[in-house]
């Protein structure tokens, strides 16, 4: 129930209860006032009395005695009504003391102690001088004479006396009663007045607290439900004065207030920390991601050469096979040119064939030599790329910092194999080199010894030493397509070497990517939260 | 200190690795009439022209030999070790043409036997002389390669192309 409503049914019983008090007391005066009916059933009562009693006052009594006194017959019925006469007497004297004492009014005390009262006493004395001994038969009057001459005129005197004072009364009774009427009726409206001066008073009193009280609190209500719902102004204070215990309470809730507002604000300023701090570290993550990406996709590139490296080296070997068995069967020609000299004579033409067959055969290996010129040419190329991207793997490696030490080694690891590569192209080079300069020496040999051939037979002996030196030059060549061989079984394993460690660093390159992206996740969230925190925070005003 | 071991007439001399952008094959020139003779020409390089020294020229006498080894450093004057990823007017760049450029090698420059290199006026780039690998290598301070009014003059148009975004 509100304080409100309670106020109200307080007002309301006391309104209720007032106006029972009001309608009892009305009861109570309707009930007892002049002319009321308890004042009827008195005053009936009392007139009751007055009208059987004879009314000791008036000398009715008596003097209706006296005449019975003096009628009687019988002298012995005398003395009680003498006795009673007598009675009558001071009982109205003792009634005129009773009334003396009573009466303020002067007229009325005049008419009835005064007035009405003289010929009473000149009435007593006549009956206790005259009346009394003339029943003796002393004096000079009959009874019946005294009464009719004597005391007549004084009852008559009497009795006008006593209505002039009965008129008198009544108009007091009367004049009284409307009096006390009067009074009645002005208490009735002086209640009313004051009762409903009363209640107004009492209701604007009411009115005046419960306002006070219900417009503070109304106004804390207003204020702790824009907290609770919609505006969160922790900024915007009640300031009212404390002259109550509501205006305490407020007081309260300002500092409360205050306390809250800073307990906000510091939480603000560190959430505002910790998301600048979230976002510098996703960035840094994004930064580094970028960074390993970088060295995947270089990562790749040596992968994708050094294979074409050792495909190359495959190729390289299959010619030198080639070059190899060419060298053996010129060779083996050679030693059957030679043999064949002894019968030269016979055999020139044989010899003339075999000679074109040598210059077809070397033409074939110059050929060769020329496509072996173009694949070390090749891996030449090859090998100054890897070696450009290793040093330029470092370069970036350095500028990487902590993150790029194993990398800086990776890209030693592959400088030095390009360098290999490198110097085994440069053997072959040489070799080829010299191989196709003994080649071509030898083509041009023979074309003169088919020449000789034609021309001389003296000159087969020469021939001879040229073949011989053929022969030599191709056994020299055989060893030397053996180093090559060497130098290409190294530079396939070395790529090997390079294609491993181009997968462990993959490995490594894609942990790292992975660890990083969990990190970049981690700091994703954190800044989410925070995000979050400053969404719920945004709810409480710290300004106007 | 890592450092890009290069070669110039006979000598060996080394460039610090954090003032390099990147190392590139050497690609036919522009060359630019009436400069000084150590100037190889001008050099496009990701959108930015650059003037690049040849260094043989410039200590040796004669022209770097056309070598697959003979590689242009494209390095940065101002700023040390950015990554070449951030952007190719990063700021101002030299080339430096020099022969046998294969190696990074870790020298020491204030190692035991370490001297400050004889100096000439002609070339103030020439740092101290450190033992490596039996022998000595020389400092290059590549900032010093290009006197700065010269530099101004030869990339005015950059500065003017630069601007005129902005």
């Amino acid at each position: 129930m509100t304080f409100k409503k309670r106020f109200v049914l307080i007002g309301a019983l006391f309104v209720v209860g007032y106006a029972a008090m009001l309608l009892i007391s009305w009861g109570i005066v309707e009930e007892v006032r002049i002319g009321g009916a308890t004042y009827e059933q008195v005053v009936t009562d009392k007139d009751v009395i007055a009208d059987v009693l004879p009314p000791p006052r008036f000398m009715i009594e008596p003097y209706l005695l006296c005449y019975e006194i003096a009628t009687t017959d019988n002298a012995m019925d005398r003395g009680p009504m003498i006795m009673e006469l007598k009675a009558s007497f001071e009982m109205y004297d003792e009634r005129g003391a009773y009334w003396a004492e009573r009466i303020d009014d002067p007229k009325l005390r005049k008419l009835l102690l005064e007035t009405s009262a003289g010929p009473v006493r000149e009435f007593q004395e006549i009956v206790e001088n005259e009346f009394l001994p003339a029943l003796k038969g002393e004096g000079d009057w009959e009874p019946l004479d005294v009464i009719t001459s004597r005391l007549e005129p004084l009852f008559s005197a009497h009795k006008a006396a006593v209505k002039q004072t009965v008129a008198v009364a009544e108009q007091r009774i009367r004049s009284n009663e409307q009096n006390a009427r009067d009074a009645v009726e002005r208490g009735r409206l002086l209640a009313i007045i004051v009762a409903g001066a009363f209640g107004v008073l009492l209701l604007g009193a009411g009115l005046w607290t419960g306002r006070a009280i219900l417009a503070r609190m109304r106004r804390i209500n207003t204020r702790v439900r824009e907290l609770a719902e919609a505006d969160a102004n922790l900024a915007a204070r009640l300031d009212m004065e404390r002259g109550d215990e509501v205006g305490e309470l407020a007081g309260w809730f300002d500092r409360f207030l205050e306390k809250i507002a800073g307990l906000v604000k510091a939480v603000q300023r560190s959430s505002v920390q910790l998301t600048s701090t979230a976002t510098q570290m996703a960035a840094t993550s994004h930064e580094q991601e970028a960074t390993i990406n970088r060295f995947g996709a270089s990562t790749t590139q040596i992968a994708a050469a050094t294979k074409e490296i050792s495909a190359t080296g495959v190729e390289l070997m299959q010619t030198m096979g080639e070059v190899g068995d060419v060298a053996r069967e010129s060779a083996d020609v050679a030693t059957a040119g030679r043999e064949s000299l002894s019968g030269m004579q016979t055999s020139m033409g044989t010899l003339a064939d075999s000679s074109a067959s040598i210059s077809t055969k070397l033409s074939v290996i110059n050929e060769k030599a020329a496509d072996i010129g173009v694949v070390v040419t090749t891996i030449t190329k090859v090998a100054d790329q890897t070696n450009l991207l290793s040093v330029n793997a470092a370069i970036e490696a350095e500028k990487a910092g902590e993150y790029g030490k194993g990398f800086l080694v990776v890209a030693r690891e592959i400088r030095r194999l390009a360098d290999q590569t490198a110097g085994a192209t440069l053997d072959i080079e040489q070799t080829v080199g010299e191989m196709q300069s003994a080649v071509s020496a030898g083509v041009m040999e023979m074309d003169k010894f088919t020449e000789q051939v034609r021309s001389s037979v003296d000159r087969v002996r020469q021939v001879s030493g040229q073949l011989g030196r053929i022969i030599e030059q191709v056994e020299v060549l055989t060893t030397r397509f053996d180093l090559v061989r060497e130098g290409m079984t190294s530079q396939s394993e070395g790529a090997m070497q390079i294609n491993d460690a181009m997968g462990s660093l993959s490995d490594s390159v894609r942990q790292t990517t992975e660890s990083l992206g969990e990190f970049t996740s981690v700091a994703e969230s954190l800044k989410d939260a925070m995000q979050g925190l400053k969404g719920e925070l945004s709810a409480f005003r710290l300004e106007e | 200190m890592l450092a890009l071991l290069i070669h110039a007439g006979s000598d060996r001399y080394v460039i610090d690795a954090h003032g390099i952008v990147e190392v590139v094959p050497s690609v036919p020139l522009r060359a630019v009439p009436s400069a000084p003779v150590a100037l190889a020409g001008m050099l496009e390089y990701r959108g930015q022209t650059i003037p690049v020294v040849d260094l043989c020229r410039l200590l040796g006498g004669a022209p770097c030999r056309a070598r697959l080894t003979s590689r242009i450093t494209v390095c940065d004057l101002d700023t040390k070790g950015q990554l070449a990823a951030q952007g190719p007017s990063a700021g101002r760049r030299i080339g430096v043409l020099a022969e046998g450029v294969t190696r990074l090698v870790e020298v020491d420059p204030d190692a035991a036997g370490a001297v400050d290199g004889p100096t000439t006026a002609d070339v103030p780039a020439l740092g101290r002389l450190v033992p490596f690998e039996d022998g000595l290598v020389q400092l290059v301070r590549v900032k010093d390669l290009i006197p700065d009014t010269l530099y101004a003059e030869l990339t005015s148009g950059n500065a003017a192309a630069s601007e005129t975004p902005s």
